[in-house]
């Protein structure tokens, strides 16, 4: 299980990464090939695109190994045990507010499948599915995450 | 609205991420307003990456990391400490030196803000700059792009308000260059009474000068080469990013010969995770920017607002006050063209020039990305520099206060902003 | 049959279910809250507001506010109260064969293209948007006014465009019809036009003069050359859900006053269009008259590669053209 899932993590964080770097090169590239009159009209809808799915499952890989920004001068009053608590209790919230995106996101993929990156040709669906699979990773993240919290004895977040 | 802001602020405050903070209580107004199908929430966080414009963002931060694995930022920084090393404070420095240079080249203040903490900010933690005040003051003089041409925010500000273009640009310079002279002021008497002492005791000499110039000439050209190749339109202010990355790896890989591949992969591992981190708020504030938007907040704000005073300096005060609020909640562009059909023709009653009050009203929109309670520029810096927001808030402070007088000098004395378009267009 | 109790029960409308209920409708359009047809909205609203005392009330959210085109369309398609304002083209993704009245010279005024869109054929395709893909025209008599070239050096023959890059949205109907009439098509968004010209990463674009005029595009471009290659023909569309929800009297009166002030406004939006040019001129510009026939000529290129010859026989037959 755990080979499984470190697996799917090399997967995704490739994908993300050789998303970027295409991205990069799209837009100079483009720019290069208008400037010698022969501009690529459908590298503008590619990279918005990539950009859907980098922010997404990028956010899944930063969810994972770094923290992301939060206001700690409250909390870091509270006693370890609190904090623990007040986490679990966000991690939970965080928890339903992806399923909701993913409850709600997949059908609006499904139903808007019609709508185009007109210079592409294909549906726009495939940006909008972005979220719902993005969030559908940072979910099982959190999950691990929080398992990791409840294990600890001491009071660290992690 | 109310009940959304409380929900926002008391997440916030209790230490929930803060772009799920941003998300959850965006869900809130959804949940409030029954009649908007659910689905709308997850089209709004995919829209809100769906701009050409933001692609900047991922772009100078990528460049800004390969840049670190490249030796560019290396040999910048040892240029910078040789120029400008008997200053105090002399990375800040050389951090609104860049911004106003960067001016010319990216319209987003906040692809700045994200690419100069990631060169300039490493180097300032090992010199002992506390990280929250090289999070406040890369954040804050990334303002100078803003206001110094091309600037995405006054193109909009001059369609919709029907104001010159060109003579805004034109007005941009002065205000820009104010604003970096005011930053840099505020540095060297903050780092001086910080103790973030020279890192050498005199001026360098024109030789050292040019040992180092030479030494860093790849980095020295990378700017003239942003701007010439913006003002021959080989790519356009949204591409900038892309020409720095590609720019960047050509130098590491072939001159500097110092990018291996294993750094290379590296700069693409910290990027994505940046790019991740950053743009996820954006993301999810497109949620909460609906439901302001749908139920015209900003319009009946700015509505009673200029039902308050006729006097056009306090008018323009008040205003001022508003648009930084407005700045933090909604994206500068959507303020952009939400207020200027509201607001230009109440003030330009009052006898306001028009360019004037766009050099008034799109950098104070900008500051908004820098304050808290929402910032997305604000959180940026803190997600790169590694600290919590709270203390680049507190560094922030007297750059804040700068940016105000700057802004109170030129409400006053107009001509700050009107000399130059004048000059060159009458 | 969504409409609950609300049979036609005469003009007033008493003893319904829905009386005293107030209807809210948020028109969205990327139009600039100066540009003339937003003035039209605004009417629009005054109207219905007026003829419903009060109950059908329409605000009008401007400059893209709450999201694209693309977006807005996608909402009304899920149920929001949204109205929006929508070309030809991106009616298209859903009835393919709608993309034709944006093709060039497809129409060669304003009054040509309204007998298009009052059709056997245009009326078939709104029946198809309404129940295949919850799409409800409201009208689609909105006029923009006519696109032409704005250029840097003057353009009278197709030729005067070879190798000229154009600023074209970047949907296939546009960018091969530029391409046909003989200038490269660039995409990128409107509002990167100015500094794109002025910086030359472009050579210039084309457009209407309600949105060359209000873009500024006088301080960077000199010539407009008058090619009107399409006649900007837009609809309102609201989504099918919630036009069901609205007692059959207020559906009406939406569709009517629509129309009405549709035509009204296109009227004036060829007045506006006239005192736009004269003040572009004023302003530095040369006005170009161009070999329109030579346009013509070139432009029949797109149709062959879009596929359109033979609907636009079938469409010129039904108004009796050619
Ligand atoms: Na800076
Ligand atoms: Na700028």
């Amino acid at each position: 299980m755990k080979a499984l899932y470190d697996a799917f993590c090399r997967l995704e964080e490739t994908v993300v990464q050789v998303f970027l770097v295409v991205i990069t090169f799209l837009v100079f590239a483009s720019a290069i090939f208008r400037t010698i009159g022969m501009p690529l009209n459908w590298a503008t809808d590619l990279s918005l695109l990539l950009v859907a799915w980098t922010v997404f499952l990028g956010a899944d890989m930063a969810l994972r190994n770094i923290d992301l920004v939060r206001v700690d001068f409250i909390i870091k009053r509270f006693s370890p045990m609190g904090r623990k608590v007040i986490y679990l209790l966000w991690y939970v919230i965080m928890l339903v507010f992806l399923l909701a995106l993913v409850r709600y996101g997949v059908p609006l993929a499904m139903e808007s499948s019609r709508r185009l990156f007109q210079t592409l040709g294909i549906s726009y669906s495939w940006a909008t599915i972005s979220v719902p699979i993005g969030s559908m990773c940072m979910m099982i993240t959190i999950m691990l995450k929080m398992a990791k919290l409840v294990k600890t004895p001491g009071p660290e977040e992690n | 609205m109310i009940t959304v802001l409380i929900v926002f602020l008391f997440l916030l405050m209790f230490g929930m991420p803060v772009a799920f903070a941003i998300g959850v209580s965006g869900v809130v107004y959804f949940l409030m307003t029954p009649e908007i199908p659910f689905s709308i929430v997850v089209q709004r966080v995919v829209a809100s990456t769906q701009s050409f414009t933001l692609l900047a963002i991922p772009l100078f931060v990528f460049a800004g990391n390969l840049m670190n694995y490249t030796g560019i930022t290396k040999r910048l920084v040892k240029l910078a400490d040789v120029l400008t090393g008997h200053m105090y404070g002399n990375l800040a420095q050389v951090s609104c030196v860049l911004s106003t240079l960067m001016g010319g080249v990216s319209g987003s203040a906040n692809a700045d803000a994200a690419m100069e903490c990631r060169i300039l900010g490493p180097d300032m933690i090992k010199k002992g700059y506390a990280r929250g005040y090289g999070g406040a003051i890369n954040g804050l003089s990334s303002l100078i792009v803003s206001t110094i041409p091309p600037s995405m925010g006054l193109i909009i500000y001059g369609s919709v308000g029907e104001v010159s273009i060109g003579r805004l640009f034109a007005g941009g310079f002065i205000p820009g260059i104010l604003t970096a002279i005011a930053l840099m002021l505020v540095v060297s008497w903050t780092s001086r009474k910080r103790g973030y002492l020279p890192a050498r005791n005199k001026p360098a000499t024109l030789k050292e000068v040019v040992v180092a110039a030479r030494e860093s000439i790849w980095a020295l050209i990378f700017p003239i080469l942003l701007i010439v190749g913006i003002r021959f339109g080989v790519f356009t202010p949204s591409e900038a990013g892309a020409f720095a990355c590609v720019y960047a790896m050509f130098v590491g890989a072939v001159i500097h010969r110092e990018m291996t591949w294993a750094n290379f992969k590296e700069a693409v591992r910290n990027s994505v995770m940046d790019v991740g981190a950053i743009m996820i708020i954006v993301a999810f504030s497109g949620i909460i920017g609906y439901g302001i938007v749908f139920d015209r907040v900003p319009q009946h704000l700015a509505e009673f607002l200029i039902g308050v005073t006729s006097n056009p300096i306090l008018l323009l005060f008040l205003i001022v006050v508003f648009l930084i609020v407005a700045g933090m909640f909604v994206e500068t562009t959507v303020v952009a063209l939400l207020l200027t059909p509201i607001l230009l023709p109440v003030v330009t009653k009052v006898g306001v020039d028009p360019v004037h009050f766009g050099l008034i009203m799109m950098p104070m929109v900008n500051l908004g990305i820098m304050t808290p309670p929402l910032g997305i520029a604000l959180y940026t810096v803190s997600s790169i520099m590694e600290c919590p927001p709270e203390e680049v808030v507190k560094e922030a402070l007297p750059f804040y206060a700068a940016v105000i007088a700057v802004i109170a000098i030129i409400i006053f004395f107009p001509d700050l902003v009107l000399w130059l378009p004048n000059l060159i267009f009458d | 049959s969504g409409g609950g109790s609300s049979a036609p029960e005469g003009s007033e409308g008493t003893g319904t279910a829905d009386e005293g209920k107030v209807y809210e409708l948020k028109m969205s359009t990327q139009l600039a809250d100066t540009h003339p047809m937003v003035e039209g909205f605004r009417q629009l609203a005054a109207r219905l507001s007026e003829r419903t005392d009060g109950k059908l009330v329409m605000e009008v959210f401007p400059s893209a506010q709450l999201g694209s085109d693309e977006d807005v369309i996608e909402q009304a398609i899920q149920g929001v109260n949204v109205a929006v304002l929508t070309d030809g083209g991106r009616m298209a993704n859903y009835v393919e064969e709608i993309g034709i009245i944006g093709a060039p010279y497809f129409a060669d005024s304003y009054d040509e293209v309204l007998k298009v869109t009052q059709t056997d054929i245009f009326k078939e395709w709104e029946q198809e948007l309404a129940q295949d893909h919850n799409i409800r025209v409201l009208s689609f008599n909105w006029y923009d006014g006519a696109r032409h070239f704005l250029t840097n050096k003057p353009v009278t023959k197709p030729e005067d465009l070879n190798g000229v890059r154009i600023r074209t949205p970047g949907a296939p109907v546009w960018s091969e019809s530029i391409k046909a009439m003989g200038a490269t098509p660039v995409s990128m968004p409107w509002t990167e036009v100015y500094t794109a010209v002025q910086q030359k990463a472009i050579d210039g674009a084309e457009g209407q003069h309600t949105a060359s005029y209000t873009a500024h595009l006088y301080e960077v471009i000199k010539y407009i050359d008058k090619t009107a290659h399409f006649h900007l023909i837009n609809g309102i569309i609201v989504g099918e859900k919630w036009f069901q929800t609205l007692p059959e009297e207020y559906q009406q009166i939406l569709l009517e006053e629509t129309k009405a002030v549709a035509a009204e406004n296109a009227r004036y939006i060829q007045q506006v269009e006239a005192d736009f040019e004269e003040k572009m001129v004023e302003a530095g510009m040369e006005v170009v008259e161009v070999d329109l026939e030579a346009f013509k000529a070139a432009a029949e290129k797109a149709y062959d590669v879009l596929g359109l010859t033979e609907l636009r026989d079938q469409i010129y037959a039904e108004i009796g053209k050619k």
